[in-house]
């Protein structure tokens, strides 16, 4: 925006050097030079003054270009944001189906590995009386 | 069938320390320390629970009224990891090399079926 801001008083500035040029001629003259010579000094003023805006218009159109090449090179960037934020999104999709299970089917599970524990003495991981002689032990993990 | 002459015990045998195993054990030893082992261990062993979202994990142990602040404190400071690891030193040293494994009375059952297990217990208990 700020670049599109400057463009903006740049080409101003040309079409305010235009019209000064434009209206410089009209002048009225206190130095009391000859007319021929205050018309070729204006001709000359005015020459310059348009040489002045077309540089003006010209780097206006350079600093234009530069902006539009500087937009076309962020539009990637919004490419690959756009792009995160659509992986981002799918993630977001994914951990909400990790979070939900079928709590039936966990359910199921769990009351058939309870029902093999009934009636039996539970002291922390261990099932049965702590003192009967023989001890099973499993080794088990949760992968 | 005469009862009182067998206990059983669980013990973790941990088979990736950056997986599920470490993890499960460090929960379902904390949740045991409020007396809530075995349904930690019914849960992690259910197809699909979600075991590695740990709003899961505080849902359930709410469900059960554990104390959660205790229970985190107790993960997040890895209480157990020590115990868990001299239990991993231990089973290793009696031949342990993968899950599940049963040992009756300290012998490991070879091919742990459930036939195996019953003849290996029958033999303790004729001892």
């Amino acid at each position: 925006m700020r670049r599109r801001g400057s463009q903006t008083c740049v080409l101003l500035a040309a079409v305010g050097l235009l019209a000064a040029a434009c209206s410089g001629g009209d002048a009225p003259d206190a130095t009391g030079t000859p007319s021929g010579e205050r018309e070729q000094r204006a001709a000359a003023q005015v020459e310059e003054t348009v040489e002045q805006a077309q540089q003006a218009v010209e780097q206006a159109a350079q600093q234009e270009q530069v902006g539009e090449q500087a937009a076309q090179q962020t539009a990637p960037t919004e490419q690959a944001a756009e792009a995160v934020e659509a992986v981002e999104a799918q993630f977001e999709d994914e951990s909400e189906q990790t979070i939900t299970f079928d709590e039936q089917a966990v359910e199921r599970a769990v009351a058939a590995l309870a029902a093999h524990r009934e009636g039996l003495e539970a002291s922390r991981n261990v099932l049965g009386h702590p003192a009967a002689p023989v001890l099973i032990v499993e080794y088990g993990d949760f992968q | 069938m005469r009862t009182g002459l067998a206990r059983f015990e669980y013990r973790h045998f941990i088979v990736f320390e950056d997986g599920a195993s470490l993890y499960g054990a460090e929960v379902t030893e904390c949740a045991a320390d409020q007396g809530a082992f075995w349904e930690f261990h019914d849960r992690f062993l259910a197809p699909d629970w979600g075991m590695y979202e740990w709003e899961n994990v505080l849902a359930f142990a709410s469900s059960l009224e554990l104390d959660l602040e205790r229970l985190q404190s107790c993960v997040a400071n890895r209480e157990h990891r020590a115990a868990l690891e001299a239990g991993q030193r231990a089973a290793w040293e009696l031949g342990v090399r993968g899950t599940p494994s049963v040992a009756v009375n300290g012998v490991l059952v070879e091919e742990p079926s459930p036939a195996n297990v019953i003849a290996a217990v029958e033999a303790a208990v004729g001892e």
